[in-house]
């Protein structure tokens, strides 16, 4: 039987463990080194592999909840971790130099994934730094000819971490 | 090589004309023969006519006793036996039933093609006309019509047709996005500079934030002028800048009372440009759906079908990103197709109901 999963992704640091961890039934499965490069600055450890999380549902059906490591160098993963999921959460940290060229690596990179299912786009960091804002990613998304939701969230809050799958599955249940 | 052919209708619901043409596009990858719908029904092999409207059925007596030119297709949800020369198609719409006839309806027609379907005869045309005149809703073009796009909003006149209401603060916004709006109070002298293309207005003071209803008052209590972007960041220079979807967005909400805001039309095509962010201008679940399905397009009456909203909730949301300038529209004469979508799996509907469940969204 195939696996039900969401699939988180996005740019180091942004928080995508922290999501998983929010709405997953255990502490994420995570395998993380100690960072040595320059992320080092924003975290001590960086995911590699990536984290697992999952819940379940009344009919013991499991939902899996993924998260790829951030770093682009290790997209191999991405390939197999996306294989089979419902959707995409794109995670982007608003702290980093260009979060907006981040953002269209990852709408770039997973643009077969989303071409087949759908996705929803949360912006963390934004309490730390407000620039770009929200307007600038909707901007650059309409420059792309995209149109996907965007949020400004803490992957803290379980709230929004919901809001992103309920929006996510709004999105498939209307336009699939 | 599929030979096309053509099909049109009249008086057909909001209901049912997006089910027969959501149908009719299943048939373009008929080897032999497709349907592609007119609405110029002068130009159609096969009209289908909704007789259950008073409308409906007297265009109908009309066509059917005049040996018209295109094939008749009566679409009635009651009991109806037609003469031999014409078919029947029965309510509710469904595949199933739409497709039988217009596999009869094309064997007739290639069989025994019509003398000119291209062009009506003129007693055909005047009925026509006559009748399709009469609908309102659906107008009957004699002549193809130029669909055209707006991009973005016209920024003016975001209030409703009421000639009761005198013109507004909120009437007064250039539709150049290369201009922004100063507006000074004749009492307060209270200066607020409005740049909707920025998504931003600026006060003098944060204090004053009662900006909502500066936006209502009427437009003979202020002063206002419009500022050339050049211009503009030396007279913010000392101002404080603040988010105006989150004005806007309330406000058109407030004013809308389920009527379309000035210049808008309940025949247009609307399209989304951009997801309104929900989380700040305040969640609502139908709010949600219809921007997902506005991502792809819609009318107001298709909106209204699918989510079975009320068709004032609909136009409130509509307004209210109308307000934000987030639409394109389409507008014509001519009902421009509605999205097909892949009709989502029962089963996965079941899923995501109880992820959510699970999940106490």
């Amino acid at each position: 039987m195939s696996q039900i999963k969401f699939i988180f992704t996005g740019s180091p640091g942004a928080g995508k463990t922290t999501a998983i961890a929010a709405i997953s039934e255990f502490p994420p499965v995570s395998t993380d080194v100690f960072a040595t490069d320059a992320l080092v600055s924003v975290k001590a450890k960086t995911t590699v592999a990536m984290d697992y999380g999952e819940f379940t549902l009344e009919d013991d059906q499991k939902i899996r909840l993924y998260g790829t490591p951030g770093q682009e160098r290790f997209r191999f993963m991405w390939e197999i971790l996306i294989q089979g999921g419902l959707g995409l959460i794109i995670l982007i940290d608003n702290r980093r130099s260009d979060p907006l060229a981040d953002l269209a690596m990852y709408l770039d990179n997973f643009a077969d994934f989303i071409r087949d299912t759908d996705a929803v786009i949360g912006i963390t960091g934004t309490d730390v730094k407000d620039t770009p804002t929200l307007d600038d990613f909707n901007d650059l998304l309409q420059q792309r000819g995209q149109m996907f939701p965007v949020f400004a969230i803490d992957a803290r809050q379980k709230d929004d971490v919901l809001l992103l799958i309920d929006t996510l599955l709004t999105c498939l249940e209307i336009t699939c | 090589m599929s030979q096309a052919l053509k099909i049109s209708s009249l008086h057909m619901s909001d209901k049912d004309l997006p089910v027969l043409k959501i149908i009719l596009s299943l048939t373009n990858k008929d080897p032999q023969i497709s349907w592609n719908y007119t609405d110029d029904a002068h130009l159609a092999a096969a009209l289908v006519i909704d007789i259950d409207s008073p409308e409906g059925a007297e265009v109908w007596a009309d066509l059917a006793a005049n040996n018209h030119q295109a094939l008749l297709i009566a679409c009635t949800g009651k009991e109806y036996s037609s003469d031999e020369n014409n078919l029947v198609l029965a309510k509710p719409l469904r595949s199933r039933t739409i497709l039988p006839v217009l596999r009869q309806a094309s064997q007739r027609l290639v069989e025994d093609p019509p003398s000119s379907t291209a062009t009506a005869s003129p007693w055909m045309q005047r009925t026509l006309s006559h009748f399709t005149g009469l609908s309102g809703r659906k107008a009957v073009n004699s002549t193809p019509q130029e669909v055209s796009i707006e991009r973005g909003a016209d920024a003016r006149a975001m209030s409703v047709k009421d000639s009761t209401n005198p013109l507004r603060v909120l009437d007064l916004f250039p539709s150049d996005p290369d201009k922004a709006l100063s507006v000074t109070t004749k009492t307060s002298q209270i200066n607020v500079v409005f740049d909707r293309a920025r998504n931003r207005y600026y006060v003098q003071n944060r204090a004053h934030q009662d900006i909502s209803n500066l936006l209502l008052e009427p437009a003979s209590t202020v002063t206002s002028e419009i500022i050339d972007r050049k211009d503009l960041s030396r007279k913010i220079a000392r101002y404080v800048p603040l988010d105006l979807d989150v004005v806007l967005w309330p406000t058109a909400l407030r004013i809308s009372q389920g009527q379309l805001f000035t210049g808008l039309s309940e025949h247009d095509f609307f399209r989304l440009r951009r997801w309104p962010d929900l989380k700040r201008l305040g969640f609502n679940p139908l709010h949600l759906k219809l921007t997902a399905l506005l991502r792809k397009g819609g009318t107001i009456n298709y909106l209204t079908d699918l989510l079975n909203a009320s068709m004032a909730d609909v136009i409130d949301y509509i307004n209210a990103c109308y307000s934000l300038t987030y639409l394109d529209r389409q507008y014509a004469t001519a009902t421009p197709g509605v999205p097909t979508s892949k009709p989502i799996s029962q089963a996965r509907l079941s899923l995501f109901s109880r992820i959510r469940s699970r999940l106490g969204i």
